[in-house]
């Protein structure tokens, strides 16, 4: 088994961890039990020298013009050699194929030095000192290496190309027909938020292969932006409406290789008087920039859908009712996705089910004893990740929804709650995630969105990136596992 | 506006000595600190640079009646004129965002003055009284060789006064502007997320010296400094020194 960079400090780090607490640690691949990340043993190879093998997890990782390319079982930056002359001499030029699921010549260091390519998983000892059974050939969606498919990585011709079209040791994704690092765990059941058993899931090796609608539907990589706060500074001031930065914002996303299959977004698309006229009109500026991505967006609702007062209350029956700003909401932002309420939840998986994943879209400005009850049932519906979207943080208790919601989140596992609200991007607590630099007027930080990407160990990686240059704040970046537990 | 706890009890001598030691640590980064000031130090020491050539800004006569509240929805307002974003030392716009915008009518100079922050502070001082110690725009108003000063903060109390020929400002001189706040957030909570904070005043020409006469001219030269806790406080942005042009 091969061991990327990540897995081997994931190592080094349950390695100490154990010797600290004097508890037995597992074995390799060792078992993720309830909120443990999931660990290799502590006698992983050493991890590959980021200097020489920068990781990455797509291009914009990676500076000076290089690509995010699959090398020795893991992704790292690699400067492309198209003509084949363009590599020094620890670097030896070779066909790879890019995360983005593309063939590309790139100059990899010489002597394996980032890793060797992946094997087709080894049978594993049963304590019995049997041989448990062969892995399945057959994993949904997934070619090994000895079945026939129709990937074209390689060439029939070569002597390394293997039946299903793929080279050392990859799996052939026949959806996309593209090649894949072999699977771990494939059949194996999905574990819930609370962390049982699971191992690495698919990466973006080969492309991100997606199938979403207004209800989600599928990806092969779990992967999204979030796009937040995109109102003007001043009510009803619709000649200031922030569109240049909104369609650059959505223009960026749209360019990202690969490009979100969905995006959320966390609330405050208008800036309107619940008397006036403008709500229409800036939802209208607001559509407008977002035709600059081709994905789906699932909206949350703002306090500026309702009053715009933080702590107002709208919807059938409540303090405020149906303002202008909230019908206006319902009806241009939900009515596309076919919502009715302005509290939804969407459903988002793998192709071969090894991962689900949920999307709970909570309305603290809309807030009735209705959303409280189908929060509690949506919540306790078990997938792999659980994603909540509310315009308020936790912190932002003024709005009526937002105590109650987070009494009832807090009784379920969940992977992180994406906020706005505030202008700004930050990462207020561990399973909490801020994004409301969309386009309001900022209150610190840089325009810009957050990227959300499923690593090869399950854990999610979220990234903010610029608006400007397009590239994540590294500083920013961290990682969460299923269940919300940070992950190295 | 949410009521307010109480305000932060670290005394001006101990905000004076952090900001030196922090001076000192960071020196080599001091220039970006310029437009820094200290809560504790009046504005008037660093007003906006006088060096720069001003601009002119035409500002739209108003006929709609103004309703004080705090919140920029009156038709004229949409018709402002309007500074942009503040900008920092460096030429890029201030985080947090701040803005102004004009207009007259016939007896008054609508100023309208908006502030994103994320960490709402006020200085807990009565009127004429230090009111930069909080979140606070410094605006002054220039005519005929005479400034015309008010600093005001998320809670609308307001520090107007004069200075004639450089002297210190005479806080005994009063405006008689009226003026109303909104905050949406939580003044002087810094646990919490805010989002802004408003200003919507109305100073009467008389009192800056105008007649209320199309074409007639005023520099205006406008910072606002925030003062958040901890990595919440933001520097201080500024528009270039502006001549205001009542137009037509």
């Amino acid at each position: 088994m091969q061991h990327s960079l990540r897995d081997g400090l994931v190592g080094v780090i349950v390695f100490l961890a154990c010797v600290a607490a004097m508890a037995a640690c597992a074995a390799d691949g060792g078992i993720w039990d309830g909120g443990t990340p999931p660990a290799t043993s502590d006698a992983a190879p050493p991890p590959p020298n980021p200097q020489t093998c920068p990781p990455c997890v797509i291009d914009s990782d990676c500076s000076g013009g290089s690509v995010c390319a699959q090398i020795g079982g893991d992704s790292y930056c690699a400067k492309p050699c198209p003509n084949g002359n363009e590599c020094d001499s620890s670097h030896t030029c070779e066909a790879v194929m890019t995360v983005a699921g593309d063939e590309a010549k790139v100059c990899v260091p010489n002597n394996n030095a980032c890793g060797t390519a992946p094997q087709p998983p080894q049978q594993p000892s049963t304590s019995d000192g049997g041989t448990a059974p062969p892995p399945s050939n057959s994993c949904p969606g997934l070619a090994s290496p000895t079945t026939t498919a129709g990937c074209s990585s390689c060439s029939s011709s070569s002597s390394s190309c293997q039946p299903n079209g793929c080279y050392g040791g990859w799996w052939c994704n026949t959806q996309t027909m593209k090649c894949q690092s072999p699977p771990t765990n494939c059949g194996s059941s999905t574990s819930t938020d609370g962390g049982s058993s699971t191992g690495p899931v698919q990466t973006l090796d080969g492309g991100v292969n997606s199938s979403i609608s207004a209800n989600g539907g599928t990806e092969s990589t779990l992967y999204f932006a979030i796009v937040g706060d995109t109102r003007p500074a001043v009510i009803d001031d619709t000649s200031a409406y922030p569109s240049a930065i909104i369609s650059q914002i959505f223009s960026d996303v749209n360019s990202l290789k690969p490009s979100p299959p969905m995006v959320v977004t966390t609330g405050d698309y208008m800036f309107a008087s619940t008397s006036g006229s403008q709500a229409g009109p800036q939802l209208s500026l607001y559509l407008a920039a977002r035709k600059n991505y081709g994905g789906t967006d699932f909206p949350a609702m703002g306090n500026h859908e309702c009053t715009g007062a933080t702590a107002s209350n709208c919807g059938p029956g409540s303090t405020y009712g149906v303002t202008s700003n909230y019908s206006a909401f319902m009806s241009d932002l939900l009515g596309p996705i076919s919502k009715t309420n302005p509290y939804y939840s969407i459903n988002v998986a793998s192709p071969t089910n090894a991962w689900t994943a949920k999307f709970v879209f909570v309305a603290a400005n809309a807030w009735s004893s209705t959303q409280a009850s189908w929060l509690s049932s949506t919540m306790a519906q078990t997938t792999t990740y659980t994603f909540v979207i509310r315009h308020e943080s936790s912190t932002a208790n003024t709005a009526p929804g937002v105590t109650p919601s987070d009494q009832i989140i807090s009784q379920y596992p969940y992977t992180l709650l994406v906020v706005g609200h505030a202008h700004t991007y930050s990462h207020p607590s561990t399973k909490e995630v801020l994004f409301g630099n969309g386009g309001a007027p900022l209150a610190s930080g840089n325009y810009g969105f957050g990227l959300v990407t499923q690593r090869s160990d399950g854990a999610v990686q979220v990234d903010a990136y610029d608006y400007a240059s397009v590239t994540p704040d590294t500083s920013f970046r961290f990682a969460v596992y299923p269940n919300g537990t940070p992950a190295p | 506006m949410k009521p307010s706890k109480a305000k932060d009890e670290r005394d001006p001598g101990e905000a004076l000595a952090l900001g030196i030691g922090i001076f000192v640590v960071v020196g080599a980064v001091a220039a970006p600190l310029a437009l820094r000031q200290s809560p504790a130090t009046p504005p008037v020491h660093a007003p906006a640079s006088k060096a720069v050539a001003p601009r002119g800004l035409r500002i739209p006569h108003a006929a709609d009646v103004l309703r004080l509240d705090g919140e920029l929805d009156e038709p004229s307002w949409r018709a402002s004129a309007r500074t942009g974003s503040f900008l920092t030392g460096e030429g890029k716009e201030a985080t947090p965002y701040s803005d102004a915008r004009f207009a007259w009518t016939q007896g008054a100079l609508r100023v309208g003055l908006y502030a994103s922050d994320e960490d709402i502070v006020a200085a807990r001082v009565p009127a004429d009284g230090p009111v930069w110690q909080g979140d606070a725009f410094h605006l002054v108003i220039e005519t005929d060789g005479v400034e015309h000063v008010f600093d005001v903060g998320p809670t609308c109390v307001l520090a107007d006064g004069e200075r004639r020929d450089g002297e210190r400002i005479d806080y005994a001189w009063q405006s008689d502007a009226k003026l109303a706040c909104d905050a949406d957030g939580t003044i002087d909570v810094p646990g919490d997320m805010d989002e802004e904070w408003v200003v919507e005043m109305e100073i009467p020409l008389a009192a800056l010296g105008l007649q209320g006469t199309a074409g007639e001219r005023a520099e205006v030269r406008i910072r606002r400094c925030d003062v958040g806790s901890g990595q919440r406080r933001g520097g201080c942005g500024e528009i270039a020194p502006t001549v205001l042009i009542l137009g037509e």
